[in-house]
């Protein structure tokens, strides 16, 4: 079957370098889990520890400043990076796994799996975030983990929603149809045939997700329902934008960097995901060979 | 869609939109910045929490929700800046021999906003009603009443059981007087959104999530003092920043929030705004839940206030601005003491001896005392998440405990379930489910030396910590005893004495509250003691402010129209595309 | 037929209730409960019978079964309850929020719409170029911002610095009278921030999903024989390729429809818009359970239409979908 799509796969590498955004993308997030994974010999002081005078302008001790009580901010930023990448990376992982395998087995089952499954997925999509967030970290005990949990388990029917109606397109393809009058399974016609086809929109689901993720610890954080006591850049712009940078200027040094951070992380996902969708589909490579 | 939109590519149709975009833009911003010249002089008060109908039974919280209310209803009298209770509505009052009859006349002329005048009936009544339905403090307010006659028009006779010490201020200055006319036969005071008093302001317009609009009582009864504004506009903006900054841009003129510490010198350098500063009878302090071992021992409960530095969380968390706490919980600045308990100096040598003999003792080592059993101690701090100051606190007390030895978890959570942990359904009786929180009173709890008993007797309604000792209960007693106002000093102060080396909880500071506001829009504000500047007292004055009243918007159906009008916008750009293709 | 629509509607009542019932007991197993709201902030003060008195009065002194009973027996004859914090029926309090919630969503979706399906379509054409990249870029970057970050920076540069678009709130309650035009500008000026905030974010889900899946369909057998019999670059994206990218981005507008209706609480918070998404908010914080109930079942029932208009709309998108 698989001479039904023609052209071979580049070499990963090769690919790469062949791809300025993805190479920038792959490169920022090198850089980014290098700071998480050096974090205690980069940053120039312990994060926990208050060194100096709060709300501290930058300077030579402090390139960014102290935050509001004598922390220095680059110091929690540097070891921010790791709180905020675990959440993108797990909490993407969880959401693309979960919603990539419902709507894959929705999708291709088809009658009253589909039924049962698609109508769990709506009362996933409709439970009440919110609440279920208080809930959980109430029972649970708050912490970064539950929370992350709670991401997961809460996001992933969407991806489950869009996959399943990707899978729909491409059950009435002739090639999935051949396969049938093959005589093929349909765990076959499942993981060999569809998936394959659903796997760049997974792939674009779980840099969603994971920068979604990313996004979502940040507006908790801000909604004051995040966990203050982890060095998230969440929790660092929560106590920014709670005690004054907007007003006070000190956003420049204060809010903009983790922003930008946020930002970048989730940039670096995206271009990343972007190159890596052409390596696993490569029609989309032949397509250009010929276009 | 599609069609239209895949047009795009052409590199004119996309200079086109920009084109178009940049003018709506533009002209928006302009017909807006026109119009804005055309605003009629109103106060605008930025409130950052929804209050209700703002009537005495659906207003939310003591602030800034009751002092709106007491805008709309008067009192009999009133707590001046000084917060000592004066006549108001009542024009003379005298006193039986035996302090049991208090006999009130009211002035002439009151009325209230619908134009009905308001008669001593409606005195009785309020305080009938108040004392049949509960709600925010008018009950409690009532207690110790026997009766409440009108006896004429304007004579009010009211019975009591026992001498009240404190009558004037609690109940006359704090139980605010309704119309009789519409709360009589009510059985559901809640469902009531007429909220007509006949205070110096009328509530004219509240739309949900957006704001309250109030205009002054044209027949104020008060000859001198009238409602100093003819207009206010209350928007509601929950954000902070967002209120800050709407503050320094001028389109609001004053915000209910106080301004957090480190903004008070950028907002009071900000041309056109003022900052008026003051100490606050709000408290925080560290809850401990002296029921739970090891927090039942006293000595254990020292140890822990040794390793406290209230200096450094003041001069850290509030940049100074705070009174230190005192560890006998009672404000300095109290009308009820002339001095109190100082602050325990930071000494871990001390905390160290105590823990010691204590028998928490580290043995294998880990740098960690473990009970006198020799099993793990671990305690746990409790904090509301949405309170970054509060999370900071426990943060640094939580690493003072470690550094004496004691293994400590801070633990932020929602503020209601922090509040559901320590005073569950709000009542002390219910039991609780924590070690240590970072918790904190309302004014309200320091301005009654009655209310001393409720946060500190076995018994008191405000203990969270179930704090119990005989030698303050005793004393705490003699406050109930009390017959003159005067007499409550000499039995606060020994109060505060012996509550200080007991360690109930431990007062960590009382803020300063900052308002900011814009003088040009109004400048009568009136930092009232302890409280703060958005009170009654802050809006009446002498003369009223030009401008008429503006009647009420009604805007029901506008966002539909300027729906429409969007779709209908998107829906021409669609259609114009496709067709062109 | 008809079986097989008995059936989908006995599923969606089925799936209404379950909703129904989570919508019920997820708040109240949430710690904390309301008595602070239906008391004023002086509950403490209070009796314990007169508390108890007011327990009695809203029914939470009753087993939780039986209050659910309750509810569903009132809901039967359509009245939502009665808002503990705010004193208002619930209908009359999400019959104010709700128009505005769905002028400021509905508004921004539409423009995110609009903007993701151009830019995705012509990306998707473009793809490997610079302009793909290019647009990708753009597009991604302001996706990856934080949602209250990019609507402080939007708030704090144009409405705090420039003071060109008002910072809060829906309207001017000053400026709004009788000239109706200029109220209508004014609502559109206080829509400026918000929408904009939304739209930056919110583009790139449509722009990703218009673009991988026209990305796919241009993959297609019949786009490459299209192109092969030499048809205008432009029919092929137009007639062959577009309608049939169609299919994902009409699901994720449906599904945004739905959400719609609950508001952008992080949105609404920053610039004071009364929205859904901050009622429902401040009636998680504040317990207030008739109103997270009635907040909830709106919300609930125009996702569940939203699913049911995007479920009847595959085979009009796509008419391969129709065979199954």
């Amino acid at each position: 079957m698989t001479n039904l799509v023609p052209g071979t796969r580049p070499h990963a590498l090769k690919l790469f370098l062949e791809n300025p955004p993805g190479l920038i993308g792959a490169l920022l997030l090198a850089m980014l889990l290098g700071i998480a994974v050096f974090a205690p010999q980069i940053s120039p002081y312990d994060p926990d520890d208050r060194v100096g005078r709060p709300f501290q302008e930058p300077g030579a001790g402090h390139l960014l400043g102290t935050n509001d009580i004598g922390q220095d901010i680059l110091s929690e930023i540097i070891w921010g990076t790791r709180a905020s990448l675990t959440i993108g990376v797990v909490a993407g992982m969880l959401v693309t796994t979960i919603g990539t395998t419902v709507g894959l087995v929705a999708g291709c089952s088809g009658g009253t799996v589909d039924n049962l499954l698609m109508r769990f997925t709506d009362l996933v999509l409709i439970v009440p975030f919110l609440p279920l967030m208080i809930l959980l970290a109430a029972f649970l005990g708050p912490s970064f983990y539950n929370l992350l949990l709670v991401i997961g388990v809460l996001m992933w029917a969407r991806p489950a929603r869009i996959i399943r109606s990707q899978v729909l397109s491409l059950r009435c393809r002739t090639y999935v149809e051949a396969a049938r009058a093959a005589g093929a399974s349909s765990g076959r016609i499942m993981f060999r045939h569809i998936l394959p086809g659903v796997l760049p929109l997974a792939l674009a689901q779980f840099v969603m997700s994971a920068s979604m993720a990313i996004l979502i610890e940040a507006s908790l954080s801000f909604l004051g329902l995040g966990d203050p006591l982890q060095k998230s850049w969440g929790s660092i712009l929560f106590y920014a934008q709670a005690r004054g940078a907007f007003i006070t200027g000190a956003w420049l040094w204060w809010v903009l960097p983790p922003g930008l951070l946020i930002t970048l992380t989730v940039m670096g996902f995206a271009l990343t995901g972007f190159a890596l969708d052409r390596y696993v589909n490569p029609r989309l490579n032949q397509r250009q060979a010929s276009g | 869609m599609t069609q239209g939109g895949l047009e795009m590519v052409s590199r004119s149709a996309r200079g086109r939109r920009w084109v178009g975009l940049v003018t709506v833009l533009i002209v928006l911003a302009g017909i807006g910045t026109a119009a804005s010249g055309a605003e009629p002089p109103q106060l605008r008060i930025g409130i950052h929490t929804e209050e209700g109908w703002m009537t005495p039974y659906s207003y939310v919280t003591g602030y800034p929700g009751l002092p709106f209310v007491r805008m709309i209803y008067d009192t009999l009298f009133i707590m001046n800046a000084e917060r000592t209770p004066v006549p108001w509505m009542v024009r003379e009052y005298s006193t039986s021999e035996d302090g049991l009859t208090w006999t009130l006349k009211l002035h002439e002329g009151i009325e209230f906003h619908d134009g009905t005048p308001l008669t001593s009936a409606d005195v009785a009544f309020s305080y009938t009603f108040m004392t049949l339905h509960g709600h925010g403090p008018w009950q409690r307010s009532l207690r110790g009443i026997k009766s409440v006659e009108a006896t004429d028009e304007h004579t009010v006779v009211i019975q009591l059981e026992r001498v009240l010490p404190l009558f004037k201020q609690v109940p006359l200055a704090e139980v605010v007087i309704i119309p009789r006319h519409v709360w009589e036969g009510v059985t559901d005071p809640k469902t009531i959104t007429d909220a007509t008093g006949s205070g110096p302001y009328r509530l004219v317009e509240y739309q949900s999530g957006q704001f309250y609009r109030l205009e002054a009582h044209p027949n104020y009864f008060h000859a001198e003092q009238k409602p100093s504004v003819a207009s206010i506009i209350v928007p509601f903006i929950p954000d902070a920043t967002t209120m800050f900054m709407a503050l320094k841009a001028g389109e609001i003129d004053m915000g209910t929030r106080d301004v957090p510490p480190e903004m008070v010198a950028d907002l009071a350098g900000t041309a056109g705004l003022k900052v008026e500063r003051g100490p606050s009878y709000v408290s925080t302090l560290l809850a401990i839940n002296n029921q739970r071992p090891p927090f039942n021992q006293v000595d254990f409960r020292r140890a822990l206030e040794l390793v406290v530095d209230v200096q450094y969380l003041v001069d850290i968390i509030r940049l100074g601005q705070a009174t230190i706490g005192s560890p006998g919980f009672v404000h300095p600045m109290s009308p009820w003491v002339a001095a109190v308990p100082e602050a325990v100096k930071q000494d871990f040598a001390a905390a160290a001896r105590l823990l010691d003999g204590l028998g928490f003792t580290d043995r294998n080592g880990d740098g960690l005392r473990e009970d006198p059993q020799g099993n793990r101690f671990q305690q746990t701090i409790i904090t509301s998440a949405e309170r970054p100051e509060r999370v900071r606190v426990a943060q640094i007390i939580g690493d003072w405990f470690k550094q004496a030895g004691l293994d400590t978890v801070v633990q932020a959570m929602e503020h209601t379930t922090v509040q559901a942990r320590v005073w569950p359904d709000f009542d002390v009786t219910k039991g609780r489910d924590y070690d240590l929180a970072v918790w904190g009173w309302s004014a309200g709890v320091q301005e009654n030396p009655l209310n001393l008993w409720e946060v500190l007797h076995t018994r008191g309604t405000l203990n969270v910590g179930a704090f119990s000792d005989p030698a303050v209960d005793a004393i705490a007693e003699r406050l109930l005893g009390v017959t003159n106002r005067d007499d409550f000093r000499p039995v606060v102060e020994e109060l505060a004495r012996t509550t200080a080396g007991k360690v109930p909880f431990i007062t960590l500071w009382y803020p300063d509250n900052s308002y900011a506001y814009r003088p040009e829009a109004h400048d009568g504000w009136v930092y009232v003691r302890g409280l703060g500047i958005l009170d009654k007292l802050s809006l009446i004055g002498p003369v009223v402010a030009g401008g008429g009243p503006v009647g009420p918007v009604g805007a029901r159906s506008l966002p539909w129209i300027v729906l429409a009008v969007v779709l209908a916008g998107a829906g021409i750009v669609v259609a114009r595309r496709k067709r062109r293709s | 037929m008809r079986g097989r629509i008995g059936s989908q509607l006995v599923q969606y009542l089925v799936l209404i209730f379950l909703t129904l019932a989570l919508n019920f007991f997820l708040p109240r197993a949430m710690p904390g409960n309301p008595l602070s709201r239906l008391a004023g902030e002086d509950v403490a003060l209070m009796s314990p019978e007169a508390r108890q008195e007011l327990l009695v009065r809203h029914g939470l002194d009753r087993p939780l079964a039986v209050q659910f009973g309750i509810f569903l027996r009132s809901l039967a004859q359509g009245d939502l309850g009665y808002s503990f914090q705010r004193n208002a029926s619930v209908a009359s309090i999400i019959a104010e929020r709700l128009p505005w919630t769905l002028l400021l969503t509905t508004t921004a979706l539409t423009l995110q719409t609009l903007i993701g399906v151009m830019l995705g379509g012509w990306a998707a054409w473009r793809r490997g170029g610079s302009a793909d990249y290019g647009t990708m870029a753009a597009v991604m970057l302001c996706r990856s911002m934080p949602s209250f970050w990019i609507a402080m920076i939007l708030l704090a540069i144009f409405g705090a610095e420039l003071r060109w678009f008002p910072m809060f709130g829906a309207f001017k309650p000053w400026l709004v009278g009788g000239d109706s035009l200029a109220a209508v500008v004014d609502v559109l000026r206080h829509l400026a921030l918000p929408v904009t905030s939304m739209v930056v974010l919110g583009t790139a889900e449509t722009f990703m999903t218009m673009r991988y899946s026209m990305l796919d369909v241009l993959g297609e057998d019949y786009v490459r024989t299209a192109r092969a019999k030499g048809l205008r670059e432009a029919v092929v994206l137009y007639k062959h390729a577009g309608r049939n990218a169609l299919l994902p981005v009409a699901t994720v507008f449906m599904l945004s429809l739905g959400f719609a209706v609950g508001g952008a609480t992080v949105i609404e918070t920053v610039f004071a818009y009364p929205g859904m998404g901050r009622l429902m908010y401040e009636a998680v914080l504040g317990r207030d359970y008739p109103l997270l109930q009635g907040t909830f079942l709106v919300i609930t029932l125009a996702v569940i239409a939203a699913n049911i208009v995007a479920d009847l709309l595959y085979p009009l998108v796509d008419p391969r979908v129709r065979s199954t």
